[in-house]
Protein backbone atom coordinates (compact mmCIF):
# COMPACT_ATOMS: atom_id res chain seq x y z
CA UNK A 1 0.00 0.00 0.00
CA UNK A 2 1.21 3.48 -0.83
CA UNK A 3 0.09 4.85 2.51
CA UNK A 4 2.29 7.91 2.18
CA UNK A 5 0.10 9.10 -0.70
CA UNK A 6 -3.09 8.61 1.29
CA UNK A 7 -5.42 11.48 2.11
CA UNK A 8 -7.83 11.47 5.04
CA UNK A 9 -10.63 9.80 3.06
CA UNK A 10 -8.27 7.11 1.77
CA UNK A 11 -7.29 6.17 5.30
CA UNK A 12 -10.93 6.16 6.36
CA UNK A 13 -11.87 3.73 3.61
CA UNK A 14 -8.90 1.47 4.32
CA UNK A 15 -9.74 -1.66 6.27
CA UNK A 16 -6.27 -1.98 7.77
CA UNK A 17 -6.33 1.55 9.09
CA UNK A 18 -9.90 1.47 10.41
CA UNK A 19 -9.27 -1.83 12.19
CA UNK A 20 -6.44 -0.19 14.06
CA UNK A 21 -8.72 2.57 15.33
CA UNK A 22 -11.87 0.54 15.91
CA UNK A 23 -10.57 -2.84 17.07
CA UNK A 24 -7.01 -2.19 18.17
CA UNK A 25 -4.66 -5.13 18.62
CA UNK A 26 -0.91 -5.47 19.05
CA UNK A 27 -0.22 -6.16 15.38
CA UNK A 28 -2.04 -3.08 14.09
CA UNK A 29 -0.66 -0.95 16.89
CA UNK A 30 2.91 -1.93 15.97
CA UNK A 31 2.41 -1.31 12.31
CA UNK A 32 0.80 2.09 12.61
CA UNK A 33 2.95 3.57 15.36
CA UNK A 34 6.02 2.56 13.36
CA UNK A 35 4.53 3.91 10.17
CA UNK A 36 3.70 7.26 11.75
CA UNK A 37 7.21 7.51 13.18
CA UNK A 38 8.67 6.89 9.72
CA UNK A 39 6.35 9.39 8.05
CA UNK A 40 6.19 12.42 10.35
CA UNK A 41 4.82 14.58 7.53
CA UNK A 42 1.69 12.36 7.33
CA UNK A 43 1.10 12.37 11.04
CA UNK A 44 -1.49 15.08 10.90
CA UNK A 45 -3.46 13.43 8.12
CA UNK A 46 -3.56 10.23 10.17
CA UNK A 47 -4.72 12.13 13.25
CA UNK A 48 -7.53 13.79 11.30
CA UNK A 49 -8.72 10.46 9.97
CA UNK A 50 -8.50 8.97 13.43
CA UNK A 51 -10.52 11.79 14.90
CA UNK A 52 -13.34 11.51 12.45
CA UNK A 53 -13.52 7.78 12.97
CA UNK A 54 -13.51 8.00 16.74
CA UNK A 55 -16.32 10.50 16.67
CA UNK A 56 -18.68 8.55 14.48
CA UNK A 57 -21.60 7.67 16.70
CA UNK A 58 -25.25 6.84 16.39
CA UNK A 59 -26.99 7.53 19.64
CA UNK A 60 -30.69 7.90 18.85
CA UNK A 61 -33.07 6.12 21.19
CA UNK A 62 -36.83 5.82 21.21
CA UNK A 63 -38.52 8.03 23.75
CA UNK A 64 -40.44 6.24 26.50
CA UNK A 65 -43.72 7.18 24.84
CA UNK A 66 -42.65 6.00 21.40
CA UNK A 67 -41.39 2.77 22.84
CA UNK A 68 -44.61 1.96 24.66
CA UNK A 69 -46.82 3.22 21.80
CA UNK A 70 -45.06 0.91 19.40
CA UNK A 71 -45.23 -2.01 21.78
CA UNK A 72 -48.95 -1.44 22.35
CA UNK A 73 -49.46 -1.38 18.62
CA UNK A 74 -47.52 -4.62 18.19
CA UNK A 75 -49.42 -6.28 21.01
CA UNK A 76 -52.76 -5.23 19.54
CA UNK A 77 -51.64 -6.85 16.30
CA UNK A 78 -50.44 -10.07 17.87
CA UNK A 79 -53.42 -10.63 20.14
CA UNK A 80 -55.91 -10.70 17.28
CA UNK A 81 -56.79 -13.97 15.63
CA UNK A 82 -56.50 -14.00 11.86
CA UNK A 83 -54.12 -11.09 11.88
CA UNK A 84 -54.00 -9.05 8.71
CA UNK A 85 -50.56 -8.26 7.36
CA UNK A 86 -48.71 -5.45 9.05
CA UNK A 87 -49.06 -3.31 6.00
CA UNK A 88 -52.81 -3.41 6.04
CA UNK A 89 -52.85 -2.46 9.69
CA UNK A 90 -50.63 0.48 8.96
CA UNK A 91 -52.92 1.92 6.30
CA UNK A 92 -55.89 1.27 8.48
CA UNK A 93 -54.30 3.09 11.38
CA UNK A 94 -53.46 6.09 9.31
CA UNK A 95 -57.16 6.78 8.83
CA UNK A 96 -58.35 9.56 11.13
CA UNK A 97 -61.41 7.58 12.28
CA UNK A 98 -59.21 4.80 13.40
CA UNK A 99 -57.02 7.20 15.30
CA UNK A 100 -59.99 8.69 17.13
CA UNK A 101 -61.36 5.25 17.83
CA UNK A 102 -58.03 4.04 19.14
CA UNK A 103 -57.78 7.10 21.34
CA UNK A 104 -61.21 6.48 22.83
CA UNK A 105 -60.37 2.86 23.37
CA UNK A 106 -57.17 3.79 25.15
CA UNK A 107 -58.93 6.34 27.31
CA UNK A 108 -61.65 3.85 28.20
CA UNK A 109 -59.11 1.19 28.98
CA UNK A 110 -57.13 3.62 31.05
CA UNK A 111 -60.09 4.55 33.25
CA UNK A 112 -61.00 0.91 33.64
CA UNK A 113 -57.50 -0.18 34.51
CA UNK A 114 -56.47 2.63 36.82
CA UNK A 115 -59.13 1.62 39.29
CA UNK A 116 -57.25 -1.33 40.81
CA UNK A 117 -53.71 -2.67 41.30
CA UNK A 118 -52.46 -5.34 38.92
CA UNK A 119 -51.45 -8.70 40.29
CA UNK A 120 -49.33 -11.27 38.48
CA UNK A 121 -49.21 -14.78 39.92
CA UNK A 122 -47.54 -18.08 39.13
CA UNK A 123 -48.73 -21.51 40.24
CA UNK A 124 -46.42 -24.27 41.47
CA UNK A 125 -43.90 -25.42 38.86
CA UNK A 126 -44.54 -22.54 36.44
CA UNK A 127 -42.70 -19.34 35.59
CA UNK A 128 -43.78 -16.18 33.88
CA UNK A 129 -42.23 -12.91 32.82
CA UNK A 130 -43.82 -9.52 32.85
CA UNK A 131 -42.78 -6.30 31.15
CA UNK A 132 -43.92 -3.22 33.02
CA UNK A 133 -44.89 0.07 31.43
CA UNK A 134 -41.45 1.55 32.13
CA UNK A 135 -39.71 -1.27 30.25
CA UNK A 136 -38.57 -3.15 33.36
CA UNK A 137 -38.72 -6.91 33.01
CA UNK A 138 -39.58 -9.17 35.89
CA UNK A 139 -39.44 -12.95 35.78
CA UNK A 140 -41.53 -14.66 38.41
CA UNK A 141 -40.46 -18.04 39.67
CA UNK A 142 -42.99 -20.70 40.66
CA UNK A 143 -45.48 -19.96 43.43
CA UNK A 144 -44.86 -16.22 43.46
CA UNK A 145 -46.83 -13.02 43.21
CA UNK A 146 -46.02 -9.55 41.95
CA UNK A 147 -48.28 -6.60 42.66
CA UNK A 148 -47.95 -3.37 40.70
CA UNK A 149 -49.70 -0.14 41.46
CA UNK A 150 -51.92 1.13 38.65
CA UNK A 151 -50.34 4.54 38.17
CA UNK A 152 -47.02 2.77 38.48
CA UNK A 153 -44.99 4.76 35.94
CA UNK A 154 -46.59 8.15 36.63
CA UNK A 155 -45.73 8.70 40.28
CA UNK A 156 -42.63 10.16 41.88
CA UNK A 157 -41.46 6.60 42.52
CA UNK A 158 -42.18 3.25 40.94
CA UNK A 159 -43.38 0.74 43.55
CA UNK A 160 -44.00 -2.98 43.35
CA UNK A 161 -44.55 -5.75 45.91
CA UNK A 162 -43.15 -9.24 45.72
CA UNK A 163 -43.94 -12.49 47.46
CA UNK A 164 -42.03 -15.64 46.50
CA UNK A 165 -39.10 -15.34 44.13
CA UNK A 166 -38.40 -13.09 41.16
CA UNK A 167 -35.63 -11.78 38.99
CA UNK A 168 -35.73 -8.04 38.31
CA UNK A 169 -34.17 -6.27 35.35
CA UNK A 170 -35.05 -2.68 36.08
CA UNK A 171 -35.04 -0.02 33.37
CA UNK A 172 -33.69 3.41 34.17
CA UNK A 173 -36.33 6.08 34.10
CA UNK A 174 -36.05 9.84 34.27
CA UNK A 175 -38.66 12.56 34.19
CA UNK A 176 -37.74 16.23 33.80
CA UNK A 177 -34.13 15.24 34.32
CA UNK A 178 -34.89 13.50 37.63
CA UNK A 179 -34.32 9.81 38.19
CA UNK A 180 -37.47 7.99 39.17
CA UNK A 181 -36.52 5.39 41.79
CA UNK A 182 -37.84 1.85 41.60
CA UNK A 183 -38.76 0.30 44.94
CA UNK A 184 -39.47 -3.35 45.58
CA UNK A 185 -41.31 -4.04 48.83
CA UNK A 186 -40.97 -7.35 50.62
CA UNK A 187 -42.05 -8.43 54.07
CA UNK A 188 -38.85 -7.36 55.78
CA UNK A 189 -37.06 -5.20 53.24
CA UNK A 190 -37.50 -2.38 50.81
CA UNK A 191 -35.12 -2.49 47.88
CA UNK A 192 -34.28 0.84 46.27
CA UNK A 193 -33.11 0.46 42.73
CA UNK A 194 -31.58 2.62 40.03
CA UNK A 195 -31.48 0.51 36.85
CA UNK A 196 -30.09 -2.89 37.66
CA UNK A 197 -30.68 -6.66 37.68
CA UNK A 198 -31.11 -8.79 40.79
CA UNK A 199 -32.88 -11.77 42.27
CA UNK A 200 -35.22 -11.64 45.25
CA UNK A 201 -36.53 -14.44 47.37
CA UNK A 202 -39.18 -13.51 49.89
CA UNK A 203 -40.32 -16.74 51.52
CA UNK A 204 -40.64 -18.23 54.98
CA UNK A 205 -39.88 -15.02 56.84
CA UNK A 206 -36.58 -14.59 55.08
CA UNK A 207 -35.58 -12.23 52.26
CA UNK A 208 -32.57 -12.86 50.01
CA UNK A 209 -31.40 -10.31 47.48
CA UNK A 210 -28.63 -11.30 45.05
CA UNK A 211 -27.33 -8.58 42.74
CA UNK A 212 -26.23 -9.36 39.18
CA UNK A 213 -25.25 -5.86 38.03
CA UNK A 214 -25.92 -2.23 38.91
CA UNK A 215 -26.46 -1.28 42.52
CA UNK A 216 -29.28 -1.40 45.04
CA UNK A 217 -29.87 -0.02 48.48
CA UNK A 218 -31.71 -2.18 50.98
CA UNK A 219 -33.79 -0.60 53.70
CA UNK A 220 -35.25 -2.50 56.64
CA UNK A 221 -39.01 -2.19 56.31
CA UNK A 222 -39.33 -1.73 60.07
CA UNK A 223 -36.26 0.37 60.75
CA UNK A 224 -35.33 2.91 58.09
CA UNK A 225 -31.93 3.46 59.69
CA UNK A 226 -30.92 -0.12 59.00
CA UNK A 227 -29.66 0.04 55.41
CA UNK A 228 -27.04 -1.62 53.28
CA UNK A 229 -25.63 -0.97 49.80
CA UNK A 230 -25.21 -4.04 47.64
CA UNK A 231 -22.46 -4.46 45.02
CA UNK A 232 -22.67 -6.82 42.02
CA UNK A 233 -22.00 -10.42 43.04
CA UNK A 234 -23.18 -9.83 46.60
CA UNK A 235 -26.19 -11.23 48.36
CA UNK A 236 -27.93 -9.78 51.38
CA UNK A 237 -30.21 -11.60 53.76
CA UNK A 238 -32.75 -10.36 56.24
CA UNK A 239 -34.79 -12.63 58.44
CA UNK A 240 -37.56 -11.83 60.85
CA UNK A 241 -35.40 -12.67 63.83
CA UNK A 242 -32.13 -10.96 62.87
CA UNK A 243 -31.81 -7.32 63.77
CA UNK A 244 -29.25 -6.51 61.14
CA UNK A 245 -28.84 -7.02 57.43
CA UNK A 246 -26.12 -9.47 56.53
CA UNK A 247 -24.23 -9.52 53.27
CA UNK A 248 -21.88 -12.00 51.63
CA UNK A 249 -20.25 -12.65 48.27
CA UNK A 250 -22.04 -15.31 46.25
CA UNK A 251 -22.30 -16.79 42.80
CA UNK A 252 -25.33 -14.86 41.60
CA UNK A 253 -26.02 -17.43 38.87
CA UNK A 254 -26.98 -19.81 41.62
CA UNK A 255 -29.78 -17.44 42.54
CA UNK A 256 -31.04 -16.52 39.09
CA UNK A 257 -30.38 -19.72 37.12
CA UNK A 258 -34.01 -20.73 37.43
CA UNK A 259 -34.85 -18.09 34.82
CA UNK A 260 -33.09 -20.21 32.22
CA UNK A 261 -35.07 -23.18 33.42
CA UNK A 262 -32.08 -24.55 35.25
CA UNK A 263 -31.43 -24.70 38.95
CA UNK A 264 -27.72 -24.46 39.48
CA UNK A 265 -26.02 -24.96 42.82
CA UNK A 266 -22.57 -25.06 44.25
CA UNK A 267 -22.17 -26.56 47.71
CA UNK A 268 -25.79 -25.91 48.68
CA UNK A 269 -26.91 -27.49 51.95
CA UNK A 270 -29.50 -30.17 51.37
CA UNK A 271 -31.85 -28.73 53.97
CA UNK A 272 -31.86 -25.39 52.11
CA UNK A 273 -32.42 -27.17 48.82
CA UNK A 274 -35.28 -29.12 50.32
CA UNK A 275 -37.02 -25.88 51.34
CA UNK A 276 -36.44 -24.27 47.99
CA UNK A 277 -37.76 -27.25 46.07
CA UNK A 278 -40.74 -27.49 48.34
CA UNK A 279 -41.59 -23.83 47.65
CA UNK A 280 -41.22 -24.16 43.90
CA UNK A 281 -43.13 -27.36 43.32
CA UNK A 282 -45.63 -27.34 46.15
CA UNK A 283 -44.22 -30.53 47.59
CA UNK A 284 -42.70 -31.30 50.94
CA UNK A 285 -39.21 -32.70 51.19
CA UNK A 286 -38.51 -34.31 54.52
CA UNK A 287 -34.95 -35.25 55.38
CA UNK A 288 -35.14 -37.83 58.13
CA UNK A 289 -31.43 -38.13 58.67
CA UNK A 290 -29.83 -35.18 60.54
CA UNK A 291 -26.38 -35.74 59.03
CA UNK A 292 -27.85 -35.69 55.54
CA UNK A 293 -29.32 -32.23 56.12
CA UNK A 294 -25.84 -30.75 56.33
CA UNK A 295 -24.58 -32.53 53.21
CA UNK A 296 -24.06 -30.29 50.19
CA UNK A 297 -25.26 -30.50 46.60
CA UNK A 298 -23.29 -29.23 43.61
CA UNK A 299 -24.81 -29.48 40.18
CA UNK A 300 -27.78 -28.43 38.12
CA UNK A 301 -31.15 -29.80 37.18
CA UNK A 302 -33.99 -28.57 34.96
CA UNK A 303 -36.64 -26.53 36.76
CA UNK A 304 -39.48 -28.36 35.08
CA UNK A 305 -38.51 -31.77 36.42
CA UNK A 306 -38.25 -32.32 40.13
CA UNK A 307 -37.80 -36.03 39.35
CA UNK A 308 -34.43 -35.35 37.71
CA UNK A 309 -33.27 -33.73 40.92
CA UNK A 310 -34.21 -36.73 43.02
CA UNK A 311 -32.58 -39.08 40.52
CA UNK A 312 -29.32 -37.11 40.70
CA UNK A 313 -29.50 -37.00 44.44
CA UNK A 314 -29.98 -40.77 44.59
CA UNK A 315 -26.81 -41.27 42.60
CA UNK A 316 -24.76 -38.87 44.72
CA UNK A 317 -25.69 -40.08 48.18
CA UNK A 318 -26.41 -43.49 49.62
CA UNK A 319 -30.00 -42.66 50.38
CA UNK A 320 -33.45 -43.98 49.90
CA UNK A 321 -36.20 -41.81 48.45
CA UNK A 322 -39.75 -42.59 49.35
CA UNK A 323 -42.75 -40.78 47.93
CA UNK A 324 -46.10 -40.45 49.58
CA UNK A 325 -48.48 -38.08 47.78
CA UNK A 326 -46.87 -34.65 47.88
CA UNK A 327 -44.29 -35.73 50.42
CA UNK A 328 -40.81 -36.97 49.59
CA UNK A 329 -38.83 -38.68 52.34
CA UNK A 330 -35.05 -38.86 52.17
CA UNK A 331 -33.51 -41.36 54.51
CA UNK B 1 -32.42 1.96 28.93
CA UNK B 2 -28.80 2.67 28.46
CA UNK B 3 -27.47 -0.72 27.62
CA UNK B 4 -25.47 0.25 24.56
CA UNK B 5 -22.49 2.42 25.17
CA UNK B 6 -20.65 4.40 22.58
CA UNK B 7 -18.37 1.54 21.79
CA UNK B 8 -21.23 -0.51 20.55
CA UNK B 9 -20.94 -4.27 20.45
CA UNK B 10 -20.54 -5.95 17.09
CA UNK B 11 -23.11 -8.27 15.56
CA UNK B 12 -21.78 -11.40 17.15
CA UNK B 13 -21.45 -10.31 20.75
CA UNK B 14 -24.49 -8.05 20.86
CA UNK B 15 -26.23 -10.63 22.99
CA UNK B 16 -25.16 -14.00 24.17
CA UNK B 17 -26.02 -16.55 21.51
CA UNK B 18 -27.52 -18.93 24.03
CA UNK B 19 -29.99 -16.31 25.28
CA UNK B 20 -30.95 -15.57 21.71
CA UNK B 21 -31.55 -19.21 20.91
CA UNK B 22 -33.44 -19.82 24.10
CA UNK B 23 -35.85 -16.96 23.42
CA UNK B 24 -36.13 -17.81 19.75
CA UNK B 25 -37.30 -21.28 20.71
CA UNK B 26 -39.87 -19.76 23.04
CA UNK B 27 -41.01 -17.45 20.26
CA UNK B 28 -41.66 -20.47 18.06
CA UNK B 29 -43.71 -21.90 20.90
CA UNK B 30 -45.88 -18.77 20.72
CA UNK B 31 -44.58 -17.23 23.94
CA UNK B 32 -45.41 -13.53 23.74
CA UNK B 33 -42.69 -12.83 26.30
CA UNK B 34 -40.13 -13.83 23.72
CA UNK B 35 -41.35 -11.14 21.36
CA UNK B 36 -41.14 -8.65 24.22
CA UNK B 37 -37.62 -9.82 24.93
CA UNK B 38 -36.46 -9.20 21.37
CA UNK B 39 -38.24 -5.87 21.25
CA UNK B 40 -36.58 -4.85 24.48
CA UNK B 41 -33.15 -5.91 23.33
CA UNK B 42 -33.19 -4.51 19.82
CA UNK B 43 -35.66 -1.62 19.50
CA UNK B 44 -33.11 1.16 19.96
CA UNK B 45 -30.57 -0.55 17.79
CA UNK B 46 -33.13 -0.91 15.02
CA UNK B 47 -33.94 2.80 15.32
CA UNK B 48 -30.31 3.71 14.80
CA UNK B 49 -29.89 1.40 11.89
CA UNK B 50 -33.27 2.33 10.43
CA UNK B 51 -32.41 6.02 10.56
CA UNK B 52 -29.23 5.34 8.68
CA UNK B 53 -31.22 3.61 5.95
CA UNK B 54 -33.70 6.46 5.83
CA UNK B 55 -33.47 9.49 8.05
CA UNK B 56 -37.17 9.70 8.77
CA UNK B 57 -38.30 8.64 12.20
CA UNK B 58 -41.95 7.97 11.31
CA UNK B 59 -40.99 5.57 8.53
CA UNK B 60 -38.58 3.70 10.79
CA UNK B 61 -41.25 3.50 13.46
CA UNK B 62 -43.78 1.97 11.05
CA UNK B 63 -41.19 -0.47 9.78
CA UNK B 64 -40.12 -1.61 13.26
CA UNK B 65 -43.75 -2.24 14.23
CA UNK B 66 -44.35 -4.12 11.03
CA UNK B 67 -41.18 -6.14 11.55
CA UNK B 68 -42.30 -7.42 14.95
CA UNK B 69 -45.77 -8.26 13.65
CA UNK B 70 -44.28 -10.13 10.71
CA UNK B 71 -42.02 -12.11 13.03
CA UNK B 72 -44.92 -12.99 15.27
CA UNK B 73 -47.14 -14.03 12.37
CA UNK B 74 -44.52 -16.26 10.84
CA UNK B 75 -43.07 -17.59 14.10
CA UNK B 76 -43.98 -21.20 13.34
CA UNK B 77 -42.02 -21.28 10.10
CA UNK B 78 -38.98 -19.23 11.09
CA UNK B 79 -35.76 -21.10 11.63
CA UNK B 80 -33.35 -19.85 14.28
CA UNK B 81 -31.00 -17.26 12.76
CA UNK B 82 -27.27 -17.30 13.47
CA UNK B 83 -27.55 -13.82 14.89
CA UNK B 84 -30.93 -12.43 15.84
CA UNK B 85 -29.69 -8.88 15.51
CA UNK B 86 -28.37 -9.46 12.01
CA UNK B 87 -31.64 -11.11 11.05
CA UNK B 88 -33.68 -8.22 12.43
CA UNK B 89 -31.51 -5.65 10.67
CA UNK B 90 -31.77 -7.42 7.32
CA UNK B 91 -35.55 -7.71 7.67
CA UNK B 92 -35.96 -4.11 8.75
CA UNK B 93 -33.93 -2.99 5.78
CA UNK B 94 -36.17 -4.93 3.39
CA UNK B 95 -39.32 -3.50 4.96
CA UNK B 96 -38.08 0.07 4.82
CA UNK B 97 -36.95 -0.14 1.23
CA UNK B 98 -40.22 -1.79 0.26
CA UNK B 99 -42.25 0.96 1.87
CA UNK B 100 -40.24 3.92 0.76
CA UNK B 101 -40.64 5.51 -2.62
CA UNK B 102 -37.52 5.47 -4.71
CA UNK B 103 -37.26 9.23 -4.98
CA UNK B 104 -37.28 9.59 -1.23
CA UNK B 105 -34.61 7.00 -0.86
CA UNK B 106 -32.24 8.55 -3.34
CA UNK B 107 -32.68 12.22 -2.57
CA UNK B 108 -29.56 14.03 -1.55
CA UNK B 109 -28.96 15.91 1.67
CA UNK B 110 -30.87 19.10 2.29
CA UNK B 111 -28.90 20.01 5.36
CA UNK B 112 -27.26 23.41 5.36
CA UNK B 113 -23.62 22.76 6.03
CA UNK B 114 -22.65 26.30 6.94
CA UNK B 115 -23.15 25.81 10.66
CA UNK B 116 -21.15 22.66 10.91
CA UNK B 117 -17.69 24.11 10.70
CA UNK B 118 -16.25 25.57 13.85
CA UNK B 119 -15.23 23.11 16.50
CA UNK B 120 -12.98 23.81 19.38
CA UNK B 121 -13.90 21.27 21.99
CA UNK B 122 -14.06 17.52 21.90
CA UNK B 123 -17.81 17.62 22.51
CA UNK B 124 -18.37 20.04 19.65
CA UNK B 125 -16.22 17.89 17.43
CA UNK B 126 -18.33 14.91 18.38
CA UNK B 127 -21.54 16.74 17.55
CA UNK B 128 -20.12 18.15 14.34
CA UNK B 129 -19.28 14.64 13.14
CA UNK B 130 -22.82 13.40 13.97
CA UNK B 131 -24.30 16.26 12.08
CA UNK B 132 -22.04 15.79 9.11
CA UNK B 133 -22.82 12.07 8.97
CA UNK B 134 -26.55 12.73 9.10
CA UNK B 135 -26.29 15.12 6.17
CA UNK B 136 -24.83 12.48 3.87
CA UNK B 137 -26.95 10.56 1.35
CA UNK B 138 -28.84 7.64 2.92
CA UNK B 139 -26.78 4.87 1.38
CA UNK B 140 -23.58 6.45 2.69
CA UNK B 141 -25.03 6.85 6.17
CA UNK B 142 -26.07 3.24 6.21
CA UNK B 143 -22.61 2.02 5.25
CA UNK B 144 -20.96 4.25 7.84
CA UNK B 145 -23.30 2.82 10.45
CA UNK B 146 -22.51 -0.75 9.50
CA UNK B 147 -18.79 -0.31 8.99
CA UNK B 148 -17.76 2.10 11.72
CA UNK B 149 -20.46 1.86 14.36
CA UNK B 150 -21.51 -1.75 14.08
CA UNK B 151 -17.93 -2.66 13.04
CA UNK B 152 -19.01 -5.21 10.50
CA UNK B 153 -16.60 -6.62 7.95
CA UNK B 154 -17.08 -5.95 4.25
CA UNK B 155 -18.23 -9.57 3.84
CA UNK B 156 -20.96 -9.13 6.47
CA UNK B 157 -22.10 -5.91 4.83
CA UNK B 158 -22.19 -7.64 1.44
CA UNK B 159 -24.41 -10.30 2.95
CA UNK B 160 -26.74 -7.78 4.52
CA UNK B 161 -27.09 -5.30 1.69
CA UNK B 162 -26.34 -7.41 -1.37
CA UNK B 163 -23.89 -4.74 -2.53
CA UNK B 164 -20.55 -5.79 -3.97
CA UNK B 165 -17.25 -5.08 -2.24
CA UNK B 166 -16.08 -2.55 -4.82
CA UNK B 167 -19.30 -0.56 -4.54
CA UNK B 168 -19.15 -0.64 -0.76
CA UNK B 169 -15.60 0.55 -0.71
CA UNK B 170 -16.21 3.32 -3.24
CA UNK B 171 -19.30 4.53 -1.39
CA UNK B 172 -17.43 4.66 1.89
CA UNK B 173 -14.57 6.46 0.23
CA UNK B 174 -16.95 9.04 -1.21
CA UNK B 175 -18.69 9.42 2.15
CA UNK B 176 -15.42 9.95 3.94
CA UNK B 177 -14.34 12.54 1.43
CA UNK B 178 -17.54 14.53 2.01
CA UNK B 179 -17.15 14.18 5.76
CA UNK B 180 -13.67 15.48 5.63
CA UNK B 181 -14.66 18.43 3.47
CA UNK B 182 -17.49 19.30 5.82
CA UNK B 183 -15.33 19.15 8.90
CA UNK B 184 -13.05 21.78 7.53
CA UNK B 185 -9.31 21.64 7.61
CA UNK B 186 -9.20 24.40 10.18
CA UNK B 187 -11.62 22.80 12.60
CA UNK B 188 -9.99 19.42 12.68
CA UNK B 189 -6.49 20.81 12.78
CA UNK B 190 -7.13 22.96 15.80
CA UNK B 191 -8.44 19.93 17.63
CA UNK B 192 -5.52 17.82 16.48
CA UNK B 193 -3.15 20.39 17.91
CA UNK B 194 -4.82 20.07 21.26
CA UNK B 195 -4.75 16.32 20.97
CA UNK B 196 -1.04 16.24 20.11
CA UNK B 197 -0.18 18.16 23.25
CA UNK B 198 -1.31 15.17 25.24
CA UNK B 199 0.72 12.63 23.31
Amino acid sequence: MDYHKFEVQDFLADEHFTSWVLKPDAEHEDFWTTWIRLHPDRREVVQQARHILENIDFSETWTKTERSDMWNYIQTGTSKSGIPSGRKIQRWLRMPYAAVFALLLCAGGWFYLTSRPVRFQTPYGKQRSVTLADGSRITLNANSELTVRQDFENGAKREVWIRGEAFFDVAKMTRDGKKIPFIVHTDQLDIHVLGTAFNITNRRGRVDVALEHGSVKLVDAHNAANTILLEPGEKATQTITDALLKKEIVDVKEYSGWRRKVFQYKGKKLRELAEMIGDSYGIEVIIENEALKEETFTGSFPTDSVETFFEKLGKLYPLEIAKNGDKYYLR
Amino acid sequence: MDRESRNAPSVSDAESASDGHYWWQRLRESDADALAYFYDQHADWLLRYGLSVIYERAIVKDAVQELFLVIWNSRHTLSAPKSVRFYLMASLRRLILKNVRTDLRLCDPVEDMADIVTTDSAEEMHQAVQKAVRSLPARQQELIFLKFYQKMTYEQIEELTGLKYQILRNTIHRAMKSLRTMLTQHAVTSLTAVFLLFL
